[in-house]
């Protein structure tokens, strides 16, 4: 060995997150699920985030309406493959909506922290946000607070397969610093770029996002062409 | 089949290990993604330039390794079968991401910019600490391997860094054990001439 050997062997070296892990197990044991069961079988059309499932959101957003219904999904597609692409044996050719599934986490003194259903958030932590979709186009994280603002605080065009939000290739959070009450974030797809008109894309994201965030139905939904999923985080109330 | 027993969490070998996955042994996946989480995604990390890209195709090779663990044969070994698909799906990962580039001719509005100035980086900005002469050197070659092309660098990384014979990369890789050697020699040439004095070869 010499000196170049030795320096190739010093060189930094990285490992896969614990979420990463539990994703690949989560998407095997989906298949391998999927496979045992019978073929008229259908497939449940939301990727689900063990830790986060069954959570409900109920917002307002201006004067429109904003419930979750966990109980009536007249719009929710019915996915012919997995968030990664696979087909599933039995399952419909004819064309079906873009699938899209948000997962949060927090960042809590630079220790990672599962948002489970029922935890609350400090406003010191920062939140994590990841996505998964089974299509090509651009997704956009928006933000709603208590009284309904709508924050779109990130876009980009995505690939198919489960992303971190990142910037120039390195992962970014949410700073919760100052917010209280509780905030629902979600990512919206959309296959064409949303146009902005005045330049901004806050001015679009009402009326881009107003529709399927109005329409009744259990999230992930699908209304003119943009599929949205959203995940509530609530602050203790004395912020920290 | 290769003895791969150094790790201690299972004494079940590689291929054991993917044979009991594919019988229906749901811890057995568990334990090949602990052996190879770090291996894997390092080779990502220095083959697409982007962690969290990395992050994504290091999910997505595994679940392509159980997809095809039907058709795996135990003559390859199990090293240069998981490398092959990571490998496979950067290249194919790196294709995306290159068309998508070249098609996306629309201008995002949602840049990051000073209007969100919630979006924090949580990693990989540079660090408080003053880089060392050494440390230095080291990311002088880090940049050096990285330039090279992707062909010589990943029959270097997996021979040099990850630890695979040169039968193996050459697997890895699908081309002859003579092109393997060529290309890590090339590699080590190109290396030798960007980072100088220090690296001249001995003997």
């Amino acid at each position: 060995m010499d000196d170049l050997d030795q320096a190739l062997a010093e060189l930094p070296r990285y490992d896969a997150s614990e979420w990463a892990i539990q994703e690949v197990l989560r998407q095997v044991h989906e298949d391998q699920n999927a496979l045992e069961e019978p073929e008229e079988a259908v497939v449940t059309p939301r990727p689900r985030f063990g830790l986060w499932a069954g959570i409900a959101a109920v917002t307002m957003l201006g004067a429109g309406l904003f419930v979750l219904n966990s109980q009536d999904a007249p719009g929710a597609p019915t996915a012919a493959t997995t968030p990664s692409g696979m087909t599933l044996k039995g399952a419909s050719d004819s064309r079906v909506d873009p699938s899209i599934s948000l997962g949060l986490s927090l960042l809590r003194n630079d220790v990672p922290v599962a948002l489970v259903p029922g935890a609350t958030a400090l406003g010191s932590d920062t939140v994590l946000l990841r996505y998964t979709t089974d299509s090509s186009g651009f997704a956009y994280l928006f933000r709603v607070g208590p009284e309904g603002d709508l924050e779109v605080f990130h876009g980009t065009p995505t690939l198919p397969g489960t992303h971190h939000v990142t910037v120039d290739g390195r992962i970014v959070g949410y700073e919760l610093d100052g917010l209280a009450g509780e905030h629902t974030f979600g990512v919206a797809f959309s296959e064409e770029p949303w146009a902005p008109s005045q330049g901004t894309d806050a001015a679009d994201a009402p009326q881009s996002l107003g529709p399927a965030l109005a329409a009744k139905g259990a999230f992930p939904r699908t209304v003119e062409n943009v599929t949205i999923d959203v995940r509530s985080v609530r602050l203790e109330p004395s912020g920290r | 089949m290769q003895e791969n027993r150094e790790f201690m969490g299972d004494a079940r070998t590689d291929e054991e290990l993917l044979f009991a996955h594919r019988d229906g042994d749901r811890q057995a996946l568990g334990e090949l993604l602990e052996r190879y989480r770090g291996p894997v995604m390092t080779y990502l990390v220095r083959t697409l330039r982007d962690r969290a890209l990395a992050e994504e195709v290091f999910m997505d090779t595994f679940v392509a390794l159980h997809r095809s663990c039907h058709t795996y044969s135990p003559q390859n070994a199990f090293r240069a079968y998981v490398f092959r698909i990571a490998r496979n799906r950067a290249i194919s990962a790196l294709r995306r991401v290159h068309e998508r580039v070249m098609r996306q001719s629309v201008s995002l509005s949602p840049e990051p910019d000073d209007s969100r100035p919630r979006l924090q980086l949580i990693q990989g900005g540079a660090g408080p600490e003053r880089l060392t002469a050494a440390r230095e050197q080291l990311d002088r070659l880090e940049a050096a391997v990285q330039a090279l092309p992707e062909n010589r660098r990943s029959a270097l990384l997996l021979v040099h860094v990850e630890g695979l014979s040169y039968p193996e990369a050459a697997e890895a890789l699908d081309v002859p054990l003579g092109t393997v050697k060529t290309w890590i020699h090339q590699a080590r040439k190109t290396l030798r001439a960007e980072l100088g004095a220090r690296f001249v070869e001995r003997g």
